[in-house]
This record gives structure tokens, C-alpha cells and sequence, in this order.
């Protein structure tokens, strides 16, 4: 089964069109992979989506996302919540 | 749903007085001599916007008191007095003035929001060159486009942003000077063989100047904006503009002296140089600037840590802070803020009910475009709000609703908004472009390409575009911009770009493409397509969204079928098809 990393990576290369070598954990999506504030959000939408099951809805908080702006953070939170198993 | 008006106080019993009291009356008939007068002008009838923002400051009771509140991105921050700006903006002029720029060349801005970046701006204007600042976001296609198209001799810019656009600059004859703004010596490789050092050339320069006497026609400011067909236009404004853009900062954004203001927009569209630059400052009131893009945390943070009073933002931004939900805004102390405002795309009513608890006020909502300089239509301090509508008309504003033979509609018919022409802060030219400049006047009136609807009261609702501009996260995008980066790519064919309707920006940039024969419809070719656009145009301009389709919708003359690609997104009636070419 794939990581939190691989997961995330999949969805930053998707929704940013980067190339998967520039999706490293200390990468930022403002400063080094050419996000912008709507990109952001989108992100956080499709983490949600990635990360939500028949079981359980995953939703992340709204002051949350505020600080999700590094690959690391993401990975960081995602594991936190659980979703490493 | 409808939503309850949002009833004020009466303006004797509210905290501070509203500058603008009795609108109904002053509405009509209204003296522009009156607030020409409150102008200080320049010696012999002269008139120049860095004198009014700056130096009339400079020379008097307000020398010392600070102008520009910065916060950097890295948490940094600086104070500039009005004493300070005159004499760093003088540096300028005279940096201009040595490299041989002379009054009426363009001098272009690539910038994010440093305190340079405001010197050197007013620095070009105290020249009568003619500034052009450009969204700090753009891509190397949009830099090169209107570079092009100004001619411009001079840009100034930052080290990223220079190795952003590097591959653009052979291909700008008319550029003769790069100036690269190294702000605080953060970046160890700043520039390219050839540019000059900001620094350097203001360390030589005098703090003395004598402002170019400009008349109050000469040009000052351009700035891009996007249409339906052809390349992005550049709207060019005189220095008489500031005489609304300092009007409509007392009677809208209710300026009072003490007040901290803060603009949140970029001074690569209009309201980041009219509301970001001139409205506050020719006011003598103080404004913070942020480098920094959103953050619901910074924000808040922000507005309590300098006590913000008045704030001008986006629907955008709102909505935003409404996604990061409503605990965040309880962390912190947003009392000081009198009056919030919002500009670029309508404000919905759910936006500001979400905003009356978590700040105690309405947010107002207000309309002006690009070409209009300033605000024309508001909703005032003064004013009962109703959620969803624009306002009414500024003092000295005729604003009507035509339908498309130019005849005036009565309330309650939805026609294109128009505007009388003459107000002070109208645009006077689209560069080197007047026959396109002419066709904005029809029968006397401006036509806005918004259209529009006036209640009974005199309040005007915001309907839609009449053209094929797309409005996201309240940028102007013209399609055919985006189309032609498209048509570049290798694979495509048929390119055809529209608004889809997004809860947050208000539209998102949708690409319906065709390929060239012997290319794929595959999920690479689309992110290879992405990424295509997004190095060419930057995320605010780029498509988020691409559908392959065999062929484009196209009239017999050849014209992708814009209106019938978003009508078949939207599951709306396709309307008149008898132009369709068939397949």
C-alpha cells in the first residue's frame, strides 16, 4: 500500500502539474511549486478526499489548513491523524 | 433567498462621523471644483500625484508621521514617514533622470509589495514618466505581452522575478535598464550580467528633486486589463485621476487622520495602486503593507497588531476566511477595525452575514473597474446595506442601466451598466489602441461590458459580464490570452478557455482542447499540457482544469464558440446556434 508521502505526491504532481522530483518534503507550495491561495485549497479538498473512507468522512479543521503550506506539514498532520497505518 | 437590510446608526451616533453624510443630496449636481480646491497643486496650475501622496505631506505638519507600515514575509518590519518617502522617492527620480528616462516613457514594476516598490514608483512619477506596475504572480507570458505593448524602457524588479521572466528579455528590444531590487540582501545570486543595483544607484543619488511639472492631463499610471478578443489592453490614467481616487478614499473608505489603513490588494491590478498607493496617502493617512499572500492566521494577526482601523479587501479573501472557519478570528483582538470594504467580483450576502459576529460590522461592497480609476458605486459607512448589492453611485456620478440599443431601462430590468463620461479618474486611452478606446462609448455614455440591474431605491445589483472576460478571485482574465499560450503547445490544435463557476473565486480558468493528429487524450498529455501553462502564465492565469474534445464548437468564420462551450458546461440553453458551423 502506498505512504502518506506517496499519496501526497501523487495529488501535488495532479493538481500542480510538477514533476514528482520536486515534491519533497521541505518543498513549499507557494514558494517552490508554483501554488497560489486557490491551489491551496484545492489541495486541502483533494487530501480530504484522498484520506476519507466508507467509514469515516475525514475533514481537516479550517485553522488547520492555515499551516499545511510545506509537503512535510501535510505528511506531519496526515500522520498524526492516523492515516501512516 | 432574500436577506434583511443591514440597518446603521444614525451618523451622529456612531463611534467616528462619517466623512459622507447627506449622499442623496450630494449625489446630484455635485462641484468637482470643491475637492479640486482640497488638491495643494503644484506652482503654476501644475498637478502630480507623488506631490499630492508625498511631498505636500513631506513639506508639512505631517513630515513625521509614518506613511508605510511594512511587514515582510519573513516577519520583518519597517516604517517609512512621509518625510522619508519624499526624500527616497527624490532618490529615484534622480536615478531615472540619469539613466536618461524622460517624461512620458514607461517604466514597468515586476515587484512584490516591498517598500521599494512604492519609492520607486512615485519616484517615476515625480519624472512624468508614466509607471506600469504588474501582478507580482504573472508568469513570463503576460510580463512579456505588456511589456511589449508599453514599450517600456525601465523595469524594475527582484531577483526571482527576474530568473521568472529571464527567457522573455532578449525579446524586448525597447528595454534598455533592468533595475533589481535585492530587498535586505536576501538573495546571494540577485542578477544578470548587465542589470543595475538598486541599491547602488540610490546610495549615489541626491534626496533633492524638483517634481516634472505635469499637467493635470499628462499621463501617470497604466495598467493592463483584458478583453473577449486580442491581447491584454493597457488603460492609461492622467494625474487629475487622484482628485476621486482622494475624494472616494474620505467618502467610502471614510479616511479619518488617525486612521491605520489596510489595502490587501496587489499594485499589479488597480486597486493595489488607487487604494493601495494614492487614495490613502493623498489623504495623509498611514497604511500597512504586507508582503506576504493570504493567511487567515497572519491576517488576523495583522489587523491586531497594527490596530487596523479601515480595511479594503477582496470577496475572495472573505470567503477564504470563511473556509478557515470562525475560531481562528476569536484568537485574536479585531476591535480596532471602524470600516471594512471589499472590491474585485460581487460580494455575496452570505459572505457578508458571515462577517456581522465575527466583526461586528457590515463589510461594504463596492464597484469600479480598471478603466474607471476609482470607486464609483459604494455602499457608504452611512448607508443601510443590502447584502448583495453594489451601493449606489458616488457624488458626482451618473450611472444608468441601457439596454443593448443604448436606451435607459427603468428599475428592475437587468441592461449594461453605463456610466456618464467625465468623472475624474477616467481612463483617458488604451495604449496606442483609441479605436478600441472609442468603442467603449456609445450615445454618451461609457459602457462597462458589466451588466446590471437598479432596484426602486437606487441600488445597483451586479448580474454578469457581457463578454467573454473571466473574473477569478477578482482578476480580469481575457481568454484569448490563455488560448494562445495553449495553441503553443505541441499537441494542440483547437483551443477554447471560460469561467467555470467556483464557490471561492467566483470563476476558475476551464480549457476545452482539440489535439493535432496523432496525439492521445491521455491523463499525461493533460498534466504535460498543465504544467505548460503554468510555467508560461503562473497559477492566477492558468488553466485548473483541462477536457480534451475531438473538435471546438466554431462559427463558419472560424471562431471557437466561447458562449456555447460554457453554456454546455453548465447544462444551460445553447441559445442562438445558427452561426455554428456544422460538423
Amino acid at each position: 500500500m502506498a505512504t502518506v508521502f506517496e499519496r501526497v505526491k501523487r495529488i501535488v504532481v495532479e493538481l500542480l502539474a510538477v514533476s514528482e522530483d520536486e515534491v519533497v518534503p521541505e518543498a513549499s507550495f507557494l514558494e517552490d511549486l508554483g501554488a497560489d491561495s486557490l491551489d491551496l485549497i484545492r489541495l486541502i479538498e483533494a487530501y480530504e478526499e484522498e484520506f476519507s473512507d466508507e467509514n469515516r468522512t475525514f475533514e481537516i479543521p479550517g485553522d488547520v489548513t492555515q499551516n499545511l503550506l510545506t509537503v512535510q506539514q501535510v505528511i506531519d498532520f496526515l500522520e498524526e491523524e492516523g492515516m501512516g497505518d | 433567498m432574500d436577506y434583511q437590510v443591514i440597518q446603521k446608526a444614525k451618523p451622529k451616533e456612531m463611534k467616528v462621523k462619517p466623512n459622507l453624510v447627506y449622499f442623496e443630496q450630494s449625489r446630484t449636481n455635485f462641484p468637482w471644483e470643491a475637492i479640486v480646491k482640497e488638491l495643494d497643486w503644484l506652482p503654476g496650475g501644475f498637478l502630480n500625484k507623488a506631490h499630492e501622496c508625498i511631498d505636500r505631506h513631506a513639506d508639512g505638519s505631517r513630515k513625521d508621521k509614518p506613511a508605510l507600515l511594512w511587514e515582510g514575509k519573513k516577519g520583518e518590519s519597517e516604517t517609512y514617514t512621509f518625510g522619508q518617502l519624499k526624500a527616497e522617492s527624490n532618490k529615484f527620480a534622480n536615478v531615472l533622470k540619469e539613466l536618461g528616462v524622460e517624461k512620458g516613457d514607461r517604466v514597468f514594476f515586476f515587484m512584490g509589495r516591498v517598500p521599494e516598490l512604492y519609492i520607486a514608483l512615485f519616484g517615476t512619477l515625480k519624472i512624468g514618466a508614466i509607471a506600469g506596475p504588474l501582478f507580482s504572480a504573472f508568469g513570463p507570458e503576460p510580463v512579456k505581452d505588456r511589456l511589449l505593448d508599453s514599450g517600456a524602457k525601465v523595469l524594475v524588479t527582484q531577483p526571482a522575478l527576474r530568473r521568472r521572466i529571464a527567457a522573455i528579455i532578449p525579446n524586448l528590444p525597447q528595454l534598455e535598464r533592468i533595475i533589481i531590487v535585492n530587498k535586505n540582501q536576501r538573495d546571494t545570486n540577485p542578477g544578470a550580467l548587465g542589470d543595475l543595483e538598486y541599491e547602488t544607484l540610490m546610495s549615489r543619488a541626491s534626496s533633492e528633486f524638483e517634481i516634472a511639472k505635469t499637467s493635470m492631463n499628462d499621463y501617470s499610471i497604466m495598467h493592463y486589463t483584458s478583453g473577449t478578443t486580442g491581447k491584454p489592453k493597457g488603460a492609461v490614467h492622467c494625474h487629475f485621476a487622484v482628485v476621486q481616487q482622494y475624494a472616494t478614499g474620505k467618502w467610502v473608505l471614510d479616511f479619518h487622520d488617525n486612521d491605520i489603513y489596510w489595502c490587501t490588494a496587489d499594485p499589479g491590478w488597480v486597486t493595489g495602486t488607487s487604494y493601495g498607493m494614492l487614495a490613502p496617502w493623498s489623504n495623509g493617512v498611514t497604511q500597512l503593507i504586507q508582503e506576504g499572500g493570504f493567511n487567515a492566521n497572519v491576517w488576523y494577526e495583522l489587523i491586531q497588531k497594527y490596530k487596523v482601523t479601515v480595511w479594503y479587501t477582496a470577496p475572495t479573501a472573505i470567503r477564504m476566511l470563511m473556509k478557515a472557519g470562525d475560531e481562528i478570528p476569536k484568537r485574536y483582538d479585531l476591535s480596532s477595525l471602524r470600516h471594512i470594504n471589499s472590491v474585485g467580483e460581487p460580494l455575496n450576502p452570505e459572505a457578508i452575514m458571515w462577517g456581522l459576529p465575527i466583526f461586528d460590522q457590515a463589510i461594504h461592497d463596492n464597484w469600479w473597474q480598471t478603466e474607471t480609476g476609482a470607486i464609483l458605486i459604494a455602499n457608504y459607512p452611512a448607508m443601510d446595506v443590502r447584502p448583495g448589492s453594489m451601493g449606489k453611485p458616488v457624488p458626482g456620478i451618473e450611472a444608468v442601466i441601457l439596454d443593448d440599443n443604448y436606451e435607459q431601462l427603468g428599475p428592475g430590468q437587468d441592461g449594461n451598466l453605463a456610466i456618464r463620461p467625465g468623472w475624474p479618474s477616467m481612463f483617458r486611452t488604451y495604449w496606442r489602441n483609441s479605436e478600441t478606446y472609442n468603442s467603449c462609448f456609445r450615445k454618451g455614455w461609457y459602457i462597462t461590458g458589466d451588466r446590471a440591474s437598479m432596484d426602486e431605491d437606487g441600488y445597483f445589483w451586479f448580474v454578469g459580464r457581457t463578454d467573454d472576460v473571466i473574473n477569478s478571485a477578482g482578476h480580469l482574465i481575457g481568454p484569448f490570452e490563455v488560448e494562445s499560450v495553449l495553441l503553443e503547445h505541441p499537441a494542440v490544435v483547437e483551443a477554447g478557455v471560460i469561467g467555470k463557476p467556483d464557490p471561492v473565486a467566483m470563476e476558475v480558468v476551464k480549457a476545452f482542447v482539440a489535439l493535432k493528429d496523432g496525439h492521445e487524450p491521455t491523463d499525461e498529455l493533460r498534466q504535460d499540457i498543465l504544467r505548460f501553462t503554468r510555467k508560461k502564465l503562473a497559477a492566477a492565469v492558468a488553466p485548473r482544469e483541462i477536457e480534451f474534445k475531438p473538435s471546438l464548437p466554431k462559427t463558419r468564420s472560424g471562431k471557437i464558440m466561447r458562449r456555447l462551450l460554457k453554456a454546455r458546461e453548465l447544462g444551460l440553453p445553447e441559445g442562438d446556434t445558427s452561426t455554428l458551423e456544422d460538423d
